[in-house]
Parts: structure tokens; C-alpha cells; sequence
């Protein structure tokens, strides 16, 4: 099981699609590091400029709100309405928590994806027939497949984070600030981005099990597709007692937290057993089907 | 001891189409027996139920019937304990394309802790060390086919399976298969080998199966099975007795036909070159 796993790793880390996404994802953080690094401002020139400016904003609205006493009710929310965050030139590093987690859907789309292509260009290449003729049990194939895939998406996805805040702290530190940035904030980010990844790998799992049901990686993105823009979304309108059993709320959910989306109704630790539960379930699936369909 | 026997097998094929279920008899009580060491031919025209036998023999499907055992072992239970003793490559060689043919190799070796010596000695067997690390999809049929090979030598099999492995070749890259399975089969492995083509069997394997409809109708050695068998081409030429002149030359049979000639064939000799065609003289044989 062992070699099996460690030829699976080897042949997803030499992928082409893999290697492709993996510039994508350095070259998408590049440019980010090189829009902030231009954006950020930490003279105190600017800071101050930054202030005023805000200022100027709510004494406008505080007056407006006592010239229009119906469309504002609350005057006192002027200072709401202009945050000051939005008014601070500096690039913060305690801001990567909102960005880590605004990517996590984008790593769990990317994720199923790749788990996808994982199985079906195994399907599309043949290659099941010739390794079947070198280990005949399906069991330990699928698992090794499916165990090694989920491992490398973990290890991608955390990499990726990595990256993206071993790019922005410097960044902060000379032209932004790291105010708030301590232990605890540390571990916060590190948590984050543990939860994406493990939703990452979940969501890699379910993307090759569809995958190796259907032998093809098309049929596989289009049910995937089909079902987080179309089904979902029918089923949160239709039925919104539903959100709790949803596999994107759950993923949502597990990642952002309650106050994120609103769903207050279940914990984040029962999130993450739904969609690991999920997961299982189309992982069986695929097992089933790969045992007893012929490879023709 | 038969390291390949098959009673009784038979594999039916159930597709859905048009919302209606259609059955395909793909081996119809196929009954086989290969001997140790040698060259088998596994001999029968397309669709004759050849890749799907190959196919019960790997467990890559489930028989609808009857038995199949490989080195002993049931195929359809117990494949994995003999597995490591078998090579094999079922239609055309599956690999991945985007990876160099030393990298697939690689990965395959790893499976079974086998070292880079033994890829690179393959290669060497099989005249692609040269070409090891270039892409697959940059290779002709003929190499893909040899890779194929050197894929399933990597074990040092006792028994080599291989389904049609001159399927697509050119004549050069033809005569290179059928020569390196020879040497295979004279090494003292068992090389089960199937194809369509009758001249391919009979230069290449010591014992053959001949296959119609899903059913083994004729087996034995290949001198019993195939004795007696002869061939004729028909020739049309354009000077008919410059080309008989040409061939009686070359101690041909020949007799005159509508058209053209007929050409008795010495199955033995049927891939030797003859006699050099004059450059005046056209030719257009055909089996008729």
C-alpha cells in the first residue's frame, strides 16, 4: 500500500494539470504581492490624508441624516457606514484572515477539479487496464488513488497559503502594518488554513469518486457543476431547513464560520463530520462500482 | 502443468441502448489448456472473443461462466498471489502519454520495488534507451508497442501476455516483435500471444489455439494445427511473362488465371523475399 501511495503522489506532483496550476497559483500570489506592495502607503502623510478624508465623509452624512431625518434614521451609523479599515492606506497582515478565508471556495472548486482529472485521465489514458495487470485489487487501488490524491490536495492548498502570507508579511512589515499580528492571530491563520485544506481534500475526494464512477473527468465537473449552481441553490430556496444538510453550507460553514454565514443552527465541528460523511459515501460508491464493473 | 486453463468460459455482455438491453455472446464455452515454456498462439479473426479471454484471464472482467486459472490460481479470486509472476499488455499498451517512457516504466517498477537498473536494462532490451526520455505521445506505434513490452518484462514474468502486440505495425516494427517474442519464448518463459493474422502465428509460436465465434475450434502444435494449410496470391502485372519468367526463377508455382497469375506460397518461407522485382515490371497482388 505504501509503494502504491508513493506512486500515486509521484505521478499527481508530475502532472502537467498539476504543474499548470501550480504556476497559476504562484503567478495569481505574485501579482497580488505587486498590487498591494503599489497600494499600500504607510507615510504618515497619508495615514492622516486617510483620516480626514473619512471624516469629511461622516460629517457629510451626519448632516445629511439631520436634513433627511426619514431616509436616515440612524445618524449615528455614518461611522458604520465609512469603516475605518476602508480608510487606511496601510495594507494590514491581519486582513489575510478575510482573504484566506474568501479563498477557501476557490480551493474547494479547484480541488474537486483536480481530484477529477486525477481519475479521468486515468480512464481517458487506459492506464487502469495496465495497473490492474500490476496490483488486481481494486480495493487497495481506489484507496491508494483516492488516499493519495486527498493527501496531495491537502498538501497544495496549505502550500499555496504558505505562500500567499510568506508573500504579504514582508509587504506589511515595510509598507504596511502588523498591528494585531501576535500568537494568537498566528494561530488563527494556521486554523484557516488547516480547514481549507482538509475541506479541499474532502471536496478532491468526492470529486474522484464521481469521477471514477462516470470513467471520465468531464462527466464528473458537469455533476459537480450542475449541482452547486443549480441543485443547491434550488434547494436553499425551495427548502431552507435544508441548508443544514447542504454539502456547500456545511464546507462554508466548517471554513467561516457561524458568522460568516449565518447559519447558526448547527457547529462547525458537525459541519465537518457532514461533509466528511459526504465524502465517505461517494467514496464507498466509487469503491462498489469499481469492484464490480468490468475494465473493458 | 498448463500455466493457463480455461473451461467452460463464457462471457456475455449486457448493454443498455435505446432504453432497451442488448446481449453480446462474447465467448461462448471456451475451453483452453497452454503448456509451460514456449509460444502459444492464441489465434481467431476480430471479435472472435480473443481480448475478451485475455481480459477474464487478468481479472479486468468478471466470466459469465466457468473457470479460469492463471499459474493455479483462480483469476477471477485469487489473481494477486501469482500476479507478480505474469506480464502482460491487453490491446495497446496503456501509458501515460505526457510522461517519458523511462518515467512509466518508473512508476510501474516502484509498485514493486524494483530498481531503475532493471527500467534502464528493459529499455535496452527492447532498443529504447535511446528515446527512454521522451515523451509517449511523441513515439511512433512501434515504440509505444515495445514499451509496451519492456513494461511487461519488468518482473521478469514467467508468463507474458500479449494481445496482438504487432497490431498496427509497420513490416520493419512487425518483424522486430515477432523476433523479440521468439527470443522470450526461447528463454523459457511462457509467451501467450494472440492475434488475427495466420502467418504471424505460424513463424512465431510453437503451439497454437485457433478461436471462431467465442469457441476454441483447433489446438495442438503449430506444425499439426497448420499443416497442410497453403496460400496462393493472386498477381495481376502488366508483362505476364516477364513475371512468371521472374518467379520460375525463384522456383515459384505458378498458374495462369484471368487476369493474372496465381502464386503458391510456401507458408514457412511466406515473409522471405523471393525474387527482386525488375523496376519495368508493375505489380498488384491480392488474396483472391
Amino acid at each position: 500500500m505504501k509503494r502504491l501511495l508513493s506512486v500515486e503522489f509521484r505521478r499527481y506532483a508530475a502532472r502537467r494539470t498539476v504543474r499548470a496550476t501550480g504556476v497559476l497559483a504562484f503567478l495569481a500570489i505574485l501579482i497580488a504581492t505587486v498590487i498591494v506592495v503599489i497600494n499600500s502607503d504607510r507615510s504618515m502623510a497619508a495615514v492622516r490624508d486617510s483620516a480626514r478624508e473619512r471624516q469629511r465623509l461622516i460629517a457629510e452624512c451626519e448632516e445629511a441624516a439631520q436634513t433627511h431625518p426619514v431616509e436616515f434614521q440612524n445618524a449615528g451609523d455614518c461611522e458604520g457606514f465609512f469603516p475605518r479599515e476602508s480608510f487606511d492606506p496601510r495594507f494590514h497582515l491581519t486582513a489575510l484572515e478575510d482573504v484566506l478565508e474568501g479563498l477557501s471556495f476557490l480551493f474547494v472548486i479547484l480541488a474537486m477539479g483536480l481530484g477529477a482529472t486525477f481519475i479521468g485521465a486515468e480512464w481517458n489514458a487506459g492506464t487502469v487496464t495496465t495497473i490492474l495487470t500490476w496490483e488486481p485489487r481494486r480495493v487497495r487501488i481506489l484507496a491508494a488513488k483516492v488516499l493519495a490524491g486527498a493527501s496531495f490536495v491537502f498538501v497544495a492548498v496549505m502550500t499555496v497559503q504558505a505562500l500567499l502570507v510568506a508573500f504579504m508579511a514582508p509587504v506589511a512589515l515595510l509598507r504596511g502594518s502588523t498591528a494585531g499580528v501576535d500568537g494568537a492571530w498566528l494561530g488563527d491563520v494556521a486554523e484557516i488554513a488547516a480547514r481549507s485544506a482538509l475541506i479541499g481534500a474532502l471536496a478532491a475526494v468526492i470529486g474522484m469518486s464521481v469521477a471514477s464512477i462516470a470513467r471520465n473527468t468531464a462527466a464528473a465537473l458537469i455533476v459537480a457543476f450542475v449541482y452547486f449552481a443549480v441543485i443547491e441553490n434550488v434547494l436553499r430556496g425551495v427548502r431552507p431547513n435544508w441548508v443544514r444538510w447542504l454539502p456547500g453550507d456545511n464546507m462554508a460553514l466548517f471554513v467561516i464560520g457561524s458568522e460568516g454565514t449565518g447559519i447558526r443552527e448547527i457547529s462547525e465541528l458537525r459541519a465537518f463530520i457532514t461533509v466528511a460523511l459526504y465524502s465517505t459515501v461517494f467514496f464507498i460508491g466509487a469503491l462498489g462500482v469499481f469492484r464490480s464493473r468490468d475494465v473493458t | 502443468m498448463a500455466v493457463i486453463e480455461v473451461e467452460g468460459l463464457r462471457k456475455e455482455y449486457v448493454r443498455v441502448r435505446r432504453l432497451r438491453r442488448r446481449r453480446t455472446l462474447a465467448v461462448d464455452e471456451l475451453d483452453l489448456s497452454v503448456p509451460e515454456g514456449g509460444v502459444f498462439g492464441f489465434l481467431g479473426p476480430n471479435g472472435s472473443g480473443k481480448t475478451t479471454t485475455i481480459r477474464c484471464l487478468l481479472g479486468l472482467i468478471r466470466p459469465s461462466a466457468g473457470e479460469v486459472r492463471l499459474l493455479g490460481a483462480d483469476s477471477t479470486r485469487d489473481l494477486a498471489s501469482v500476479i507478480r509472476r505474469v506480464g502482460a499488455i491487453v490491446e495497446a499498451p496503456a501509458l501515460y502519454p505526457g510522461f517519458s517512457g523511462r518515467h512509466n516504466l518508473e512508476l510501474l517498477a516502484r509498485v514493486d520495488g524494483i530498481g531503475s537498473s532493471a527500467v534502464q536494462e528493459r529499455l535496452e532490451q527492447v532498443d529504447l534507451a535511446e528515446r527512454a526520455d521522451d515523451r509517449v505521445k511523441t513515439y511512433s506505434l512501434g515504440m509505444r508497442q515495445r514499451l509496451g513490452i519492456a513494461a511487461a518484462l519488468l518482473r521478469d514474468p514467467e508468463v507474458l501476455i500479449l494481445d496482438e502486440p504487432a497490431n498496427g505495425l509497420d513490416p520493419a516494427g512487425i518483424k522486430e516483435v515477432r523476433d523479440l517474442v521468439r527470443r522470450l519464448g526461447s528463454e523459457g518463459r511462457t509467451v501467450f500471444v494472440s492475434s488475427h493474422i495466420l502467418s504471424e502465428v505460424r513463424q512465431m509460436c510453437d503451439h497454437v489455439a485457433i478461436l471462431a465465434r467465442g469457441r476454441t475450434v483447433k489446438t495442438g502444435t503449430v506444425h499439426d494445427v497448420l499443416a497442410g494449410e497453403t496460400r496462393s496470391v493472386f498477381v495481376r502485372v502488366d508483362d505476364l511473362a516477364k513475371a512468371r519468367a521472374v518467379l520460375a526463377g525463384a522456383r515459384m508455382v505458378t498458374t495462369d488465371v484471368e487476369g493474372g497469375l496465381r502464386v503458391e506460397i510456401d507458408p514457412d518461407k511466406a515473409s522471405e523475399p523471393v525474387a527482386r522485382r525488375p523496376r519495368s515490371l508493375r505489380i498488384r497482388a491480392s488474396r483472391r
